[in-house]
């Protein structure tokens, strides 16, 4: 828009100026793009590769019947599925809290929201384990709970924290909680109907935001499953790379498409949401 | 209809004391101004009504019971806030079915009263836009419609006005008016502009540090405040220190005469309060009360001309623009004003 402006009545010593910048602007970016897509396509070759000079399709066919990898998937996915679900429970109402009663804890929580950088998820899982599954653990969970993989949920949810209380919370900046929410009251709605009526719709973007860095979270989380033994989408990618490189390589890019056919379906669902909602939010 | 009256409500925040002993009667459907200048406590006792933040002693009574402890969403009360409060992700008409959906009013119904809202506030043709598509007088009537909407049994409004602009303030200030007098809902309005407050109200209370100075008629309150803040806070400018003696007021070498019942002994410093209507200036005579023109401000019709008397006090007198051209800075001029219409009130040390 802005660039078909510009360029209807350009005065030439700007023109020339201008072509000048787009050249290097031009140059800029395809640096930038062969760094990222270099990369990719070497796999892409790769994964093709069938012994020799033999290329086809045969990884990617192997891998579409594999039930396993199948399995594997639907697992990551459940699991991303539920550390969303509980996240949003639990973090909507904390950040709102926080915002309308509570301002000072704000710092205390954001000092913990970053805790999942500095350590190291290694150190959380057997944290993990020795808080909720070591029997007379000091808040022992039953073992039925500990033996299933949606155990992970909680190591999850604690991972994905810096990205989803960040968006969470700059979503709400965005809008006035306190006067939204005393509006609604005054009016007569209870908790439940200021949450699903005011709150929750206006941070839509904000918990599409969560749930996509939720989703890229779990399904590249690999240290909790491989400790825990549990088969995730994560590490039968690493269990292929080790029996097959090829087949790896045609997996990765698999969940790389997976991820990104997942991530514009969620985009476009948004953003139709957001053309609605008057672009708050 | 209902009848509110708040008894001795105090509020402290930490150290600062907002409210003291503040105490109100309203009567039905009347519309009264809480006015006061920023940070008197205005939006404080508005919302310790509503139910949004709670007194530390006091009660809030409604038709003779205490709510002091009922929940802010079973109250009942309509609220426009200072800041804009249209929920984004809702058009106009749905911000006004809200209180209603909440409700759960039967479909028809909610859609007949929201139509018949946004008429009443001019908005008919503006239903199926969001908040950020609307100018901020136009997203004020939403939430007036909206506040209107639950038929509520007190209107409170927090300076709905204070972010518009002057001519749209005027047109919306009066707008509130003829709705509140045709739906005939019990109304708080909160304003620091005494202007607004003399203009649209049946009654005024005048705030000041958190305590109610005066509650009156917007004309009692201008022609009689009760305290020296009052009388200064709606622009009762000239004031004229002396003190009271045997037949009058004496000031600088003058006793003037004061009315018979001001109940004052003698003795008393007291300031003497005049209205810039109620001074004349005329050309020098032999005798008359001798004055320099400081200063002209211009406001249109009239022009406000700021006199000095020797004793250094400043009086302000409004005449007819074309009358005071000829009053330029320098000017001497004789003063004089009609003792009947000056308000004396014993000296307040603590307002300056
Ligand atoms: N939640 C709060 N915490 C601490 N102090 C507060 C709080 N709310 C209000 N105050 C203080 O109480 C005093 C009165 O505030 P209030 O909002 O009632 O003033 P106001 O009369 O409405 O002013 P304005 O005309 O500027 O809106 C102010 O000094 C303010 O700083
Ligand atoms: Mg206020």
């Amino acid at each position: 828009m802005a660039e078909a402006v510009t360029q209807s009545a350009p005065a030439p010593a700007t023109r020339k100026a201008r072509s000048g910048a787009d050249l290097a602007s031009g140059l800029w970016i395809l640096v930038v793009a062969a760094f990222f897509l270099l990369p990719l396509l070497g796999t892409l070759i790769f994964s093709l590769w069938a012994g020799g000079s033999h290329y086809n399709l045969s990884n990617y066919t192997k891998l579409v019947q594999s039930p396993k990898m199948w399995a594997a998937l639907w697992l990551s996915v459940k699991l991303a599925i539920y550390t969303v679900a509980l996240t949003m429970v639990l973090l909507v109402p904390a950040v709102l809290f926080i915002r309308l009663r509570a301002p000072w804890l704000r710092p205390v929580l954001e000092v913990i929201s970053v805790m999942p950088f500095v350590i190291p998820p290694i150190a959380l899982v057997q944290g993990l384990t020795g808080l909720y599954s070591v029997p007379g653990a000091a808040l022992a969970l039953p073992v039925w709970f500990v033996s299933r993989p949606e155990f992970m949920v909680l190591g999850y949810v604690i991972l994905a924290l810096p990205y989803t209380y960040r968006a969470l919370d700059v979503g709400m900046s965005a809008l006035d909680v306190q006067t939204l929410t005393q509006a609604a009251l005054s009016l007569g709605a209870n908790w439940g109907q200021i949450f699903a009526r005011v709150i929750v719709p206006n941070l839509r973007t904000a918990i599409l935001g969560a749930t996509l860095l939720t989703f890229a979270i779990v399904l590249g989380e690999f240290v909790f499953a491989n400790i825990l033994l549990f088969n995730t989408f994560a590490v039968y990618i690493n269990y292929i790379g080790q029996v097959n490189g090829t087949g790896a390589a045609a997996l990765s890019l698999f969940s790389f498409f997976v991820t990104w056919v997942g991530m514009l379906g969620l985009l476009a669902g948004g953003s139709r949401g957001q053309v609605r909602a008057g672009g708050v939010g | 209809m209902a009848r509110l009256e708040i008894r001795d409500v105090n509020k402290s925040y930490g150290p600062q004391h907002v409210l003291r002993d503040a105490g109100l009667t309203f009567a039905e459907g009347e519309l009264v101004t809480l006015l006061g200048p920023s940070g008197c406590g205005k939006t404080t006792l508005l919302r310790i009504i509503a139910g949004l933040e709670t007194a530390d002693s006091g009660a809030v009574m409604l038709d003779g019971a205490d709510i002091s402890a009922m929940a802010p969403n079973r109250r009942n009360m309509g609220m426009v806030f200072q800041a804009y409060s249209l929920f984004p992700n809702m058009t106009a008409a749905e911000n006004v079915a809200f209180g209603l959906k909440v409700r759960r009013t039967e479909g028809r119904r909610r859609a007949a009263r929201v139509d018949d809202l946004m008429e009443l506030v001019g908005l008919g043709a503006f239903r199926h836009k969001y908040p950020h598509q609307l100018s901020g007088g136009q997203q004020q009537r939403v939430a007036l419609a909206r506040a209107l909407a639950i038929s509520p049994s007190l209107l409170l409004l927090d300076e709905p006005l204070s972010a518009l602009d002057a001519r749209v303030r005027v047109q919306l200030r009066d707008e509130i008016r003829r709705i509140q007098q045709e739906t005939g809902v019990t109304t708080i309005f909160v304003t620091h502009d005494q202007e607004e407050a003399l203009s649209v109200s049946d009654r005024v209370a005048v705030m000041n540090h958190g305590r109610i100075d005066q509650f009156d008629t917007p004309q009692a309150i201008y022609q009689r405040p009760a305290t020296a803040f009052v009388a200064g806070f709606i622009g009762i400018s000239s004031r004229l220190e002396g003190h009271v003696a045997e037949g009058g007021v004496v000031l600088g070498s003058e006793v003037l005469p004061a009315p018979p019942d001001h109940g004052m002994t003698t003795g008393t410093q007291v300031t003497i309060y005049l209205r810039p209507e109620d001074v004349r200036l005329s050309p020098m005579v032999e005798g008359g009360r001798r004055g320099t023109v400081r200063a002209q401000t211009f406001m249109g019709a009239q022009t406000r001309v700021s006199v000095a008397l020797p004793g250094g006090a400043e009086i302000h007198a409004d005449l007819a623009t074309p009358e005071a051209g000829a009053l330029l800075p320098g000017t001497e001029v004789a003063v004089d004003w009609n003792m009947d219409r000056a308000r004396i009130l014993p000296r307040d040390r603590t307002a300056a």
